[in-house]
């Protein structure tokens, strides 16, 4: 007898009905679509069932598609992305299909390498999904039927923790569950067939994980669901599963006085009766054992089946046979010990690193090995880049039975000794290899110019790096698993490394990976996996309430502000419900250690809060309770540093929301000090610290701070670049165009400008893009305008207002029809301003009547993007900025009511807290918003230039220093201080002296009768220097 | 000497390979080494001889085929015909017709005289599953089902009987030490007499039986060469204490290193020497004690324990009890621990000093893990108590 055929596809013995239901399903005419849930306990012959179905298919005819049997149990199976990627390579071998799907996918995972905003990744990512399902509908127009087939689904019950459960998030899309039920509840002439087992719950479960999956299966496949429980062997097919054998090996080899009880105690399980069969076959121990094993339990033949001493039979047969699998197989026995340790499967190499096995030695274990029923190979599916070539695997259910039933003696110590041993001789230099890999093909691309080779070149090292980065997180999931076994708080705290990193950086199959393998470990009970856990100090509160946190933490780098909010609220609102104490009653946790973790949600609530609506005192006031519950920074534990470092990062980004930019500014620099004291786990967040400097640094410039913001941007640029992350550098390079705008260097803020372009849109990133192109239109606006005051080149300065219109007007195209039209105010408004401007050049180069078109379209533009905010009281100031703009067009078309009236609404939505009018004695109130002076400040400087119009000189000035007190209560940096010098000087340097004279004069007297609450003395004293007088 | 006297007490088996029932066609006598299969079959040879002379007899010595890399059948068909003496006819032109001749000519020699095919030692092919089922196909089953010729099989475990119908045909038969105790003492001063006749009646022929039986644990073979020694030795010219480190340096390590572990390599010799010490092991235990107590062997891969020891599970040399792993086999153990503390306390002290270490370091690294570290730590309680009663014995 050939011992290779041994174990393997033998001939299926009973399931007469379901190979019926099957056949039942596919051949049926229509296109309708079917879901069958085949399950039943360990070693019934499911992955048996699904092999026939394999047949089944293939026998059907050409145009019966079948997607390969997917075994969730692998690596390669553990992300809803995995699942399309193989679905769809599976179904569709010869590529004909999926087209669209495919090219966005690699769109997306380029972009997604590329660091791409995260809002944008998420949409993109849900539109794959939808490509996905619209392929496979696609293709089964065309097809008889496709089959897709997933075996070992009990996984997908591991996917639910107590967090995922109490915060609903179990049915995150993001999760291969929900995404199962979702994508193929809505193909067509489909049959999808699961396989698995039933999970017991794990303690704090409180409903049957089993029914929950059959009752969600039923809810999302309707009446096309089926549910079949598959019963162990009949009598009658234990003795047909043991003729195959004794057929194939040409003796008899379990005599018939003992087939009764053999089926009897095997509980005519396959798994057990192919054990006996390798047992008596290939392996080739002495006889002595086996069978006698049996010879006691003789009377159990006919006993009834509830019989207590049957049960307590089963398990002592069960462990017996297991125990001589592994004691009486000679040299086979000692390896299966082991490799029953390695469930991440093993190949020549691994056993080579785990055990020393020189490789010629494990290449003849593996291929006697391979005849074993219990034996598994495995190729990574085609389309998935294969880890490794061919790996062993036992069984799942036999991993289960020799790690569960203390077969393997010191299970303990050899599983966390072959862990420590993979961790440090296997994965440790395949990853730092990896990881050396993709550093330098990122240096390498980074060097590379923009030549049309070079542009192949880099693409081609883009590609590379997908698949390498694809290869790194495989093996990183698989090490997870042996770090959690070798040591449970280092597995851990690698575990929540890793989680950040992949929210980070938005890899969302990554972090899916990761959080799969953990909660399996985690919530497997044989070995009791808690119980370990708790022995070292990892509590299940301690799990529950870090799992919150992670949570909070995706959404947040996933950029979906919303389900923080959602989530922290319910977080925040019952604390003890994930675990986290909160004696006092006042929602902030007592538990020092804790208040990290409390810190980081509040700091995230906070921030997502901003993002999605704005400044609101309401939720900062509750971020400041938080912030000061928390230590003071000296004495502060590295996790609560970096709670306090992201709580005054929000607070500081809620201030500047509402324009107070002072102390936006004050709780940055807080911000920063905490991050610093972070120490070597300041690299881990390099990317918060490099968007606080970024923050910082434009708040600075807003206050005209220059000094300060360059610094700042330059290291926020530095850093961003070294990170790799292109999304960054184009936000940050944003900023620095702001900045150097600001400064007045134009070139440079042009320069900036169309660098950050560049990147978005090697990002594909719409709202980067439209940012960026605003930016180029900025730069070029005010060098128009720079070279019109300075009486240069008119035409040249037209010239760059029509670039900067045409860089709007491709800002405004791209944003159309998209999600993030949230900027197309701001654009308008832009697009106002140039007009205005050319408004201004034809004026002063040709005649009023030619510039009257260009001011109504400015006028325009202001009001479309005045009526396009949605909220105005959010936007008070950039609203405010573009009435004033406006106003500024109504001037120059000479229309006083309108500018009178503009202006009043300006001071209206600011509100009178924030007037300063000198003649009744009135300044602003205490700890108001600065942001708000500056629009107040450029009204008043209109209402000087209206006065200058009506020669009511006096006025004017009047006008301009109390604009200059708004301007020195906005910042005493602003930058508009000197252009109102400017104005004056060029104004009223053509009076004739005594003129001037008298005019200062006038100004010193009134300036000295009335309050400004800030020193105007110096504008004054300025004016008068440049005057002379 | 006359093997039959000292042998009395094995008579059962004897008599169950001489006693020829068609019930009773196969045996396979298993036992670890130096148990006295070996002898058992000789003996029976000569009882057999005795009781009829014409009988054929034929023992195989499996041992002398393990060198041999190709063919062995061949070879193995060769010794049957070589021993028949001239009885075979060995004319044929491959193996399997040969063994079909030899298995005719066998089964017809037996219809009017006594046939014996018997193979020793079969552990030295343990593992050649491929030799097994041949001889099984063309030697042994045709054997059975004529039942005829008895055969009789003795290893240190039973050979691989993967066939159904010599499963079913087969008496196991363990082979232990002497027993009871009574039986072992009678042998003991058999031999001593036999050999020094000035000791009957002599007061202190009960302290060299308990001299002997304290190093041989019953075993017979060792048990009849240390009475041997003892008697030619006696009285001795030495303290008791010192004739019995003489008796082990001079008797019993040569029987543990030539017998007990005969064919094993002088490293894995030396490797078990030190395990004797210790109650329970697996591969890793074992490595992370012997790269203490033998530093050379630091930096030997896992695969060298964990293949050995499988290996030695099927010589008999180590046995495996459920969850508890691996230890030497107790009548091993006990020969070779005892031979140990005798001839070199210290160094035995050593070896308890140095389990203390490993299981204490073993528990260390599961100091978080209280309740497994416990294991290790109750472990290295016991030979560290071990040590200090030897430690008070020796002050």
């Amino acid at each position: 007898m050939n011992i290779l055929q041994l174990g393997k596809r033998i001939p299926l013995i009973g399931r007469e009905k379901e190979i019926k239901l099957l056949e039942k399903y596919l051949l049926a005419p229509g296109s309708g679509r079917r879901y069958i849930y085949f399950w039943a306990h360990g070693g019934l012959g499911k992955t048996r069932l699904l092999e026939e179905l394999e047949q089944m298919v293939e026998k059907a005819g050409a145009r019966f598609y079948f997607s390969g049997n997917i075994d969730l149990y692998h690596t390669d199976m553990h992300s809803t992305s995995d699942l399309e990627k193989v679905i769809m390579e599976g179904l569709d071998r010869k590529k004909k299909y999926f087209i669209d799907y495919r090219q966005e996918r690699q769109n997306y995972e380029l972009l997604r390498e590329r660091g791409a905003d995260p809002g944008v990744l998420e949409e993109r990512r849900q539109k794959l999904g939808e490509l996905f399902v619209k392929g496979c509908n696609d293709m089964a127009v065309d097809a008889a039927r496709l089959v897709i087939c997933f075996d070992t689904i009990e996984l997908l019950q591991y996917e639910s923790s107590t967090v995922e459960e109490k915060a609903g998030l179990d049915i995150a899309d993001t999760r291969v569950k929900p995404w199962l039920l979702d994508k193929l509840a809505q193909l067509r002439n489909v049959v999808v067939v699961f396989a698995g087992r039933p999970k017991l719950p794990t303690p704090g479960e409180t409903v049957d994980p089993q029914a929950r999956l059959v009752a969600d299966m039923k809810k999302a496949f309707g009446d096309d669901f089926t549910e079949v429980e598959l019963k162990p062997f009949a009598f009658a097919e234990t003795c047909a599963f043991l003729k195959h054998f004794e057929e194939q090996a040409g003796q008899e080899l379990v005599p018939e006085e003992y087939q009764k009880v053999v089926h009897r105690l095997t509980g005519g399980r396959p798994i057990l009766l192919h054990l006996i069969v390798d047992w008596l076959t290939v392996l080739a121990p002495e006889s002595r054992t086996i069978l006698q094993l049996f010879d006691q339990y003789m009377d159990l033949t006919e006993v009834d089946e509830d019989e207590p001493r049957l049960e307590v039979a089963r398990q002592d047969i069960e462990r017996r046979i297991l125990n001589t699998i592994l004691n009486d197989s000679g040299e086979i026995g000692g390896y299966l010990t082991n490799i029953a340790l390695m469930p991440k499967g093993v190949d020549a190499e691994i056993l080579n690193a785990a055990l020393g096995v020189p490789s010629e030695e494990a290449n003849r274990l593996l291929e006697s090995l391979k005849p074993l029923s219990f034996i598994k190979q495995y190729k990574s599916p085609p389309g998935v880049a294969p880890l490794r070539g061919e790996q062993l695997f036992l069984h799942d259910e036999l991993y289960r039975l020799l790690t569960s039933q203390n077969v393997i003696p010191y299970l303990r110590m050899n599983e966390r000794k072959i862990a420590n041993t993979l961790v440090r001789d296997y994965y440790r230099s395949y990853i730092a290899k990896l990881e050396d890999q993709l550093k330098e093909s990122y240096l390498e691309e980074r060097a590379k110019e923009s030549s049309s080779e070079e542009r192949a070149e880099k693409s081609y090292l883009e590609q590379q790096r997908l698949l390498d980065r694809e290869q790194l997180q495989k093996l990183q999931v698989e090490r997870l698993y042996y770090m959690l076994v070798a040591a449970p708080q280092e597995g851990y705290a690698e575990y929540k490394r890793l989680t950040d990193q992949a929210n980070r950086h938005r890899w969302v199959g990554f972090a899916m990976r990761l959080l799969d393998e953990f909660l399996r470990f985690y919530n497997s009970t044989m070995p009791d996996r808690r119980a370990l856990f708790e022995e070292v100090g990892i509590t299940n509160a301690k799990t529950v309430k870090e799992s919150a946190w992670m949570w909070v933490e995706r959404f947040e780098w996933w950029g979906q502000s919303e389900r923080v909010i959602k989530l922290a609220d319910q977080i925040l609102a019952e604390p003890e419900d994930f675990s986290i104490s909160c004696s006092d009653g006042s929602k902030i946790c007592s538990n020092q250690e804790d208040l990290a973790l409390m810190g980081n949600i509040y700091a995230f609530w906070t921030s997502s809060h901003a993002k999605k609506s704005g400044y609101n005192q309401q939720i900062i006031d509750r971020a400041l309770v938080m912030l000061k519950s928390l230590p003071a920074l000296i004495d502060c534990t590295t996790e609560q540093a970096l709670a306090r470092a992201r709580l005054n990062t929000a607070i500081g980004y809620q201030r500047r929301l509402g324009g107070m930019l002072d102390q936006a500014a004050g709780y940055y620099i807080e911000a920063k000090a905490a991050f610093r004291q972070l120490g070597e786990r300041l690299a881990d967040c390099e990317d918060e610290y490099a968007q606080l400097l970024n923050n910082l640094a434009f708040v600075y410039a807003e206050q005209g701070r220059m000094a300060l913001a360059l610094p700042l941007v330059h290291e926020a640029l530095r850093r961003n670049e070294n990170r790799g992350s292109i999304y960054h550098t184009g936000l940050t390079l944003s900023t620095a165009s702001r900045i150097a705008c600001k400064r007045g260097n134009y070139a440079r803020a042009l320069e900036y400008g169309e660098e950050a372009l560049k990147h978005f849109r090697d990002l594909e990133d719409v709202r980067g893009i439209a940012l960026a192109h605003q930016d180029v239109a900025l730069a070029k606006r005010l060098m128009a305008k720079h070279e019109l005051e300075k009486g240069r080149n008119q035409e040249k300065a037209r010239g760059m207002l029509d670039e900067a219109r045409h860089a709007l007007e491709q800002a405004l195209q791209a944003v159309q029809n998209t999600s993030i039209a949230s900027v197309t105010p701001e654009l308008h408004a832009e697009l106002g301003r140039v007009y205005r401007d050319f408004g201004h050049i034809t004026k002063q180069t040709r005649s009023f009547e030619e510039s009257v078109p260009y001011y109504h379209q400015a006028g325009d533009q202001f009001n479309l993007a005045l009526q396009a905010w949605k909220q105005p009281e959010v936007v008070v100031v950039a609203r405010a900025d573009t009435l004033q703009d406006l106003a500024e067009v109504l001037f120059a078309l000479g229309d006083r009511t309108a500018v009178e009236k503009t202006i009043a609404q300006i001071e209206t939505s600011i509100g009178d807290d924030y007037l300063i009018l000198p003649d009744q004695q009135k300044v602003p109130s205490k700890g108001l918003s600065v942001e708000y002076f500056s629009p107040l400040g450029k009204v008043e400087m209109l209402r000087g230039q209206l006065a200058w119009t009506d020669k009511r000189l006096e006025e004017c000035v009047q006008h301009f220093i109390i604009a200059y007190a708004y301007f020195m209560h906005f910042s005493a940096d602003a930058v508009e201080k000197a252009t109102m010098l400017e104005y004056l000087y060029n104004h009223l340097s053509d009076e004739s002296l005594s003129r001037q004279q008298a005019l200062m004069e006038t100004i010193r007297t009134w300036v000295a009768a009335h309050n400004f609450d800030v020193d105007v003395g110096p504008f004054v004293q300025a004016l008068g220097d440049l005057l002379g007088i | 000497m006359n093997l039959v006297s000292t042998f009395q007490d094995r008579t059962e088996p004897i008599q169950l390979i001489c006693d020829f029932t068609p019930n009773n066609i196969l045996l396979n006598v298993y036992g670890e080494a130096g148990i006295g299969k070996s002898r058992l079959l000789k003996e029976a040879k000569l009882k057999l001889q005795e009781t009829s002379p014409a009988a054929l007899v034929i023992i195989v010595n499996i041992e002398t085929l393990a060198h041999i890399t190709t063919d062995r059948p061949a070879v193995f068909l060769r010794q049957v015909i070589e021993q028949a003496e001239g009885r075979l006819n060995d004319q044929y032109e491959n193996n399997d017709q040969l063994a079909d001749a030899v298995v005719s000519q066998l089964n017809k020699f037996a219809t009017d005289t006594p046939t014996y095919l018997m193979f020793d030692t079969t552990e030295a092919l343990q593992d050649d599953v491929e030799f097994w089922d041949w001889v099984h196909l063309y030697v042994t089953e045709p054997l059975v089902v004529e039942r005829r010729v008895r055969q009789v099989y003795a290893g240190r475990i039973p050979v691989p009987w993967r066939r159904f119908e010599l499963r079913r045909a087969v008496k196991l038969l363990p082979l232990g030490p002497i027993a009871p105790v009574e039986a072992s003492r009678a042998l003991i001063e058999q031999v001593l007499l036999e050999t020094n006749p000035t000791l009957k009646g002599a007061e202190t022929l009960s302290q060299t039986i308990d001299i002997v039986l304290e190093f041989s644990f019953g075993h017979p073979q060792l048990s009849e060469r240390l009475a041997t020694y003892t008697a030619q030795h006696w009285p001795a010219a030495q303290p008791v204490e010192q004739f019995k480190k003489t008796l082990c340096e001079q008797e019993v390590k040569n029987f543990i290193d030539k017998t007990l572990f005969e064919g094993m390599d002088k490293l894995w010799i030396d490797i078990l020497w030190w395990a004797s010490v210790l109650d329970w092991f697996d591969p890793t235990i074992l490595q992370q004690y012997i790269e203490r107590v033998m530093p050379e062997m630091q930096g030997k891969p896992d695969y060298f324990f964990i293949r050995e020891i499988a290996r030695l599970r099927t010589h008999n040399t180590v046995v495996w009890r459920e969850q508890r792993g691996d230890r030497l086999h107790g009548l091993i153990r006990n020969i070779v621990r005892r031979c140990l503390e005798t001839m070199d306390i210290e160094r035995y002290k050593h070896a308890c000093l140095v389990a203390v270490e490993t299981f204490e370091s073993i528990a260390l690294e599961f100091t978080e893990e209280e309740s497994y570290a416990q294991l290790f730590k109750n472990e290295a309680a016991t030979y560290r108590q071990r040590w200090q009663s030897l430690e008070e014995m020796t002050k």
